[in-house]
């Protein structure tokens, strides 16, 4: 739970508004609500189920004002459950197939008969799966107008910057060097001198 | 899709030759530093090791000055000759003659750990040139007792150290976009950077 204790790392974007954006508490209390998490059934073919949920309870999804209040901020967490088979097992059934296979064609599977076969084992072996789950802490500085989502992973990163994007009505432009000399109006290439000239020159083609 | 075969002169079949790796490399260098600016990244990260280099402050913040040292590791990446990456440790390893020679040579801080002093408070980041992203900081104690206030607190300390990144980054564009950086900045950056101990 980084936002309440460990590491501090957050990926930091500025909030775009559009007109459907609504900043208070409650509005975007409901919002997350709406898009609250809601546990994987055990019964259905679902693999992974996202959302949602309380900073100090992540099996929470119903979230009002004063649970995502803190100071100027709003701060929440978006948690993400998959099913996964234990790869080994996968493993091992994959190279069962194989032979079998192999004593009935006479040659090895190709790699589309594999990754069918790989579908059927996960399937058949959905019993033995573990849930994982994660949780992406989330804060939104209403004064500033930045959200910070608080994970290193690129990818998951870019999952809750989706997820946020669609449930507040936003847009999120992350504060990468490029947009933040774009704030400023600056169209600055490369410094020849500090990258080399051809190396500048080749970086200036591309960009 | 299937690759388009080869066909010789003679009719018969040809193997595609290998890309060369080095030039693989090259373009991959090149790519990354194209991607989000990363140039620019480099750039203020690796100008911010010269500034720090004299311990004095590189702005103010809320009238205080902003003072920052590199402690910890270093990468240091672009193209120079056929090297596109060096990674370095050590305490100061940032101001160690092997990473200013990999500078003067075209590799710029990728990535870095940095110890941040304003007033009486000292933090630590890690920051790297493509996202500018909080990594792995260190905020003071907290005094707060209650959990609420704790983790008011804490997202207020988080804050602080996001704001001093703005503010370094504001410092260098400043110069960066002036005219002065290719006059004096640049040529100070480098003889810094070519300088014996």
């Amino acid at each position: 739970m980084p936002i309440i204790s460990g590491s501090v790392s957050f990926a930091r974007f500025q909030v775009e508004r559009s007109a459907k954006t609504r900043g208070q508490a409650k509005h975007v209390s409901r919002a997350l609500s709406e898009r609250g998490f809601e546990p994987l059934d055990p019964k259905s073919e679902d693999e992974q189920a996202a959302g949602f949920v309380s900073l100090r309870d992540r099996d929470r999804a119903e979230l009002d004002a004063d649970d995502i209040s803190v100071g100027d901020s709003l701060a929440f967490a978006y948690r993400v459950d998959k099913l996964r088979v234990p790869s080994s097992a996968v493993k091992e059934e994959l190279k069962r197939f194989a032979r079998a296979f192999e004593a009935k064609n006479h040659r090895r599977p190709g790699r589309k008969e594999q990754a069918e076969e790989k579908l059927l084992i996960v399937r058949r072996l959905r019993g033995r799966a573990f849930l994982s789950t994660k949780t992406v802490d989330v804060a939104w500085n209403l004064v500033a107008d930045e959200i910070s989502i608080w994970a290193t992973g690129r990818k998951l990163v870019e999952e809750v910057q989706g997820a946020l994007e669609e449930t507040l009505h936003l847009q999120l432009r992350a504060k990468t060097p490029a947009v933040r000399a774009a704030a400023e109006g600056e169209a600055l290439g490369p410094t020849p001198a500090l990258f080399g000239p051809e190396v500048a020159r080749e970086v200036k083609r591309h960009g | 899709m299937a690759e388009k075969e080869l066909i010789g002169a003679d009719g018969a079949p040809v193997e595609a030759e290998a890309p060369d790796p080095e030039l693989v490399d090259r373009e991959r260098a090149v790519m990354a530093l194209v991607g989000n600016q990363t140039y620019l990244g480099r750039e203020f990260l690796s100008w911010l090791l010269w500034r720090s280099n004299d311990g004095g402050p590189i702005c103010d913040v809320d009238g205080e000055g902003l003072k920052v040292l590199f402690v910890g590791p270093l990468s240091l990446r672009g193209v120079a000759e056929e090297a596109t990456e060096l990674n370095v440790k050590g305490h100061l390893c940032g101001y160690a003659r092997v990473t200013r020679t990999a500078l003067a040579r075209g590799l710029l801080v990728h990535s870095a750990q940095l110890r941040i002093e304003h007033g009486e408070q000292h933090f630590e980041v890690g920051l790297d040139a493509s996202y500018l992203d909080v990594r792995a900081a260190k905020v003071p104690a907290l005094l707060a007792k209650e959990e609420d206030e704790r983790v008011a607190e804490r997202l207020w300390l988080a804050d602080r150290v996001a704001s001093f990144v703005d503010a370094l980054f504001a410092a260098f564009m400043a110069v960066r976009r002036s005219r002065g950086w290719s006059q004096k900045t640049v040529p100070a950056m480098r003889r810094w950077f070519t300088e014996l101990d």
